[in-house]
């Protein structure tokens, strides 16, 4: 029994050790400079601001219909009958202007301290698209809520929804992973 | 990837799990709690000026901008020129650094130095 017992123990701690060592060289062991500053974390407000519209947006997509006459319909659905729905989408609403904020705090504090410059020029590119790519998600949903809409408005909304829930967030995602893994190679910004 | 031991003192350095988890984990509620706070408080469209709703805080220079340009494809082309360089940027203050006249008097400052 006690043999079976040790066997368990070493396939166990065979099997978890690949995760264990990752987890332990990236978190657990992992030793950054000292001193680093609060306003250093904006970036990766942004980053939670992002993560707040991804999960507030997924929920809006169970609801949300894209069509000229049906999207009214359904997000007055979502506000007045669905279970803190109002909340959900007020949430939607307000955080790209709070996300925004913080990305434009982020660009700004990096433009100042000149933490772009050699060898961080790529930093600086890929934070740039991400910045701009966030500004197109703004005016897509913008234009899908119901405010902007009117008889003159001619793009497809099913179009519109598609580049909004799709396509800009895909290139985000492979942007925002450059980013992370080019931040990763070359370190934070250390203080003086 | 950066190994931030290399050079420093043990004094020097700070794990990362707790101390700077931490960090994250206390900028994240305050974002949380700020949203909730504008979602409650605040009504929308939030108009704090004279403008139309349909203009975000963010997209007031060009709005102002458009008052002056009143040709369309001038302004778009005004805006791409605009993210361009905003993309370019880095690049481009290298040129400007490294240009004959500028090359005796600046010399390239990396950012950590």
């Amino acid at each position: 029994m006690a043999d079976k017992k040790d066997e368990f123990r070493e396939v166990r701690n065979k099997e978890g050790g690949f995760l264990k060592e990752v987890i332990e060289k990236n978190i657990t062991r992992k030793l950054i400079p000292k001193g680093m500053s609060w306003f250093g974390c904006m970036g990766g407000i942004s980053l939670v601001a992002f993560l707040v519209q991804t999960i507030t947006g997924i929920f809006l997509m169970f609801y949300f219909v894209p069509g000229t006459k049906e999207a009214l319909a359904s997000i007055q659905y979502i506000t007045h009958y669905v279970p803190f729905g109002w909340f959900i989408q007020r949430i939607h609403a307000v955080g790209p202007h709070v996300m925004i904020g913080m990305v434009i705090g982020h660009m700004v504090r990096i433009f100042f301290k000149g933490i772009y410059r050699h060898p961080r020029e790529l930093h600086w590119v890929s934070g740039s698209c991400l910045f701009i790519l966030t500004l197109l998600m703004y005016f897509t949903g913008n234009l899908l809520s119901v405010g902007n809409m009117d008889e003159l408005f001619t793009i497809r909304l099913s179009f519109l929804y598609a580049v909004h829930v799709a396509v800009i967030p895909s290139i985000m995602g492979l942007f925002m992973g450059m980013h992370f893994f080019m931040i990763r190679k070359t370190g934070i910004y250390e203080p003086l | 990837m950066k190994d931030y031991t290399q050079g420093r003192t043990p004094e020097m350095l700070e794990p990362f799990f707790p101390n700077e988890m931490f960090r994250y984990i206390i900028v994240s509620c305050f974002l949380l709690i700020v949203e909730c706070l504008a979602v409650i408080f605040l009504p929308l469209p939030f108009t704090f000026m004279n403008k139309p709703d349909y203009v975000p805080w963010f997209g007031l220079p060009f709005y102002e901008l458009s008052k002056y340009l009143q040709n369309d494809i001038v302004l778009i082309f005004f805006i791409a020129c605009c993210a361009l360089l905003l993309i370019l940027w880095p690049f481009l203050e290298n040129a400007i650094r490294y240009t004959p006249k500028n090359r005796l008097s600046l010399k390239r400052i990396p950012a950590n130095e």
